[in-house]
């Protein structure tokens, strides 16, 4: 008996990773009751909270203006693979399956506007040379670790990190990227370095629902440019901001009272031990001037989760107009 | 000048509309206007669709507005095609302005054709992101 033990774990081991994989295809949609603000309007200029960037990364993120990205050259670019995690869009993920024994190949997280399809191959094959073309998908090979898939991507083109804002990642980014399915929620962890950009690994996690009624209509189109601002029209100008002019470099500062380094990105400032060293000095706005109960704000709409409101006193069913009203009344 | 700075009520039912890009960081999402004149181009195209509007001043000249709308993908969805606005239309649009005033940009939320009474934006699923 005790010489069948080894031989039975054996078979165990063996069998684990079968039992520890899970299905994943499916529709996510987004919900935003986490991170409401960067996923739905989106980031503000001038806010690198969160964000350990490099002094390089500052100042290119610096130079950013809104405009840039309404160049023609510029409105068709392709964003990075994982912007999805700031923006309010839905996964579609499916599997490519051997024809002969069904296992999976690969798999796909579907592309939408400007983002493209992420391929995540599962049977072992390199990294191609770093000389190799980059992808506006990347190149990425996953495994699982338990119910986890793993994936790293390299060969990623340039972009910017965040929606809108202007903070690079450069083409050598790299991302570790976890997919967790749990039961109807999935997970999407990345953890992103860049030798360029990023100071330290910058990792963000991000939640999926499960919709099994998600629309069947097509996500991706092709981009077509136009004349998105009359005065560029063949100006040949690139929009920027030299040094030290960017009118929106003190934006969180003097709307949040955060700390310059705290909205510039700077690497210390994402710890916990932050708070303690501006405990003294930190004054919060006296009143919520914007997004004063996060995504509650889309009750009604799409998206909106039922049966909830803000206690807030209703300010913030109100709305953007609502409040300028009342407070333009009491001033 | 035909902007005006508070909307009609009827148009007043706010929708939401997120952007491939950050309107936050585009456009003055605290802030209404309302433009009026007369449709000179409209763009049907991915990741936005654009609609030209020429606006005329206090001083008689016209300046030509850039209005930011849905994907033709996501439009299609809610019954809007590219033969739903033609050049010359007169049009009434309510959206956020562009957070660089020379820009003339607008981010839609909802508009009227008043010569048919045609509006978009005024129901829960017409929304675009």
């Amino acid at each position: 008996m005790t010489k069948r033990l080894p031989a039975i774990a054996c078979a165990l081991l063996a069998a684990a990773p079968a039992w520890t994989q899970v299905e994943l295809t499916g529709v996510y949609e987004d919900r935003l009751y986490e991170d409401y603000i960067e996923r739905g309007p989106g980031s503000d200029l001038g806010d690198f909270t969160g964000m350990p960037m490099t002094d390089e990364a500052r100042a290119k993120a610096l130079s950013y203006t809104s405009n840039m990205p309404m160049t023609i050259e510029r409105q068709c670019l392709s964003q990075a693979p994982w912007v999805g995690l700031y923006r309010p869009r839905q996964y579609r993920i499916w599997s490519i399956n051997d024809e002969n024994y069904g296992s999976v190949i690969a798999w796909v997280v579907g592309g939408n506007y400007l983002r493209d399809t992420v391929t995540i191959w599962m049977d072992g094959r390199e990294h191609p040379s770093e000389n190799a073309w980059h992808p506006s998908g990347g190149f990425a090979t996953g495994k699982w670790e338990g119910n986890t898939l793993t994936a790293r991507m390299t060969h990623v083109k340039t972009t910017w990190i965040r929606r809108g804002n202007g903070i690079p990642a450069s083409d050598q980014t790299t991302f570790t990227v976890h997919l967790t399915r749990h039961e109807n929620l999935l997970t999407v962890t990345t953890i992103q370095e860049d030798p360029f950009y990023l100071s330290e690994p910058h990792v963000v996690s991000r939640v999926w629902e499960y919709e099994p009624n998600a629309r069947q209509g097509p996500e991706r189109a092709q981009c077509n440019t136009a004349n998105e601002i009359p005065y560029l029209e063949d100006s040949g100008l690139v929009p920027h901001y030299l040094p030290g002019e960017n009118p929106e470099e003190d934006f969180m500062v003097r709307t949040y009272n955060l700390p310059r380094e705290a909205a510039l990105g700077y690497a210390h400032t994402l710890y916990p031990e932050y708070r303690n060293t501006i405990r003294d000095s930190y004054q919060p706005p006296a009143t919520c001037g914007r997004y004063c109960c996060g995504w509650i704000e889309r009750q009604g709409l799409p998206g909106g989760a039922p049966n909830l409101t803000c206690n807030d006193g209703g300010f913030a069913e109100l709305g953007p107009r609502g409040r300028r009203l009342i407070e333009e009344a009491s001033e | 000048m035909r902007t005006i700075f508070l909307t009609v009520a009827a148009l007043a039912l706010g929708a939401k509309a997120w952007g491939h890009h950050s309107f936050a960081a585009v456009y003055l999402e605290d802030q209404e206007v309302t433009i009026e004149g007369r449709l000179v181009q409209f763009l049907w195209r991915n990741p936005h669709t654009l609609v030209h509007v020429m606006v005329e001043q206090d001083d008689g000249s016209n300046v030509r507005y850039v209005v930011e709308w849905g994907s033709a993908t996501q439009l299609g969805a809610t019954g809007v095609s590219r033969e739903t606005l033609r050049p010359g239309d007169h049009v009434v649009i309510n959206g956020n302005p562009g957070r660089n005033a020379e820009d003339n940009r607008v981010r839609l939320l909802n508009f009227l054709r008043p010569s048919d009474g045609l509006t978009w934006g005024l129901r829960p699923d017409e929304v675009f992101d």
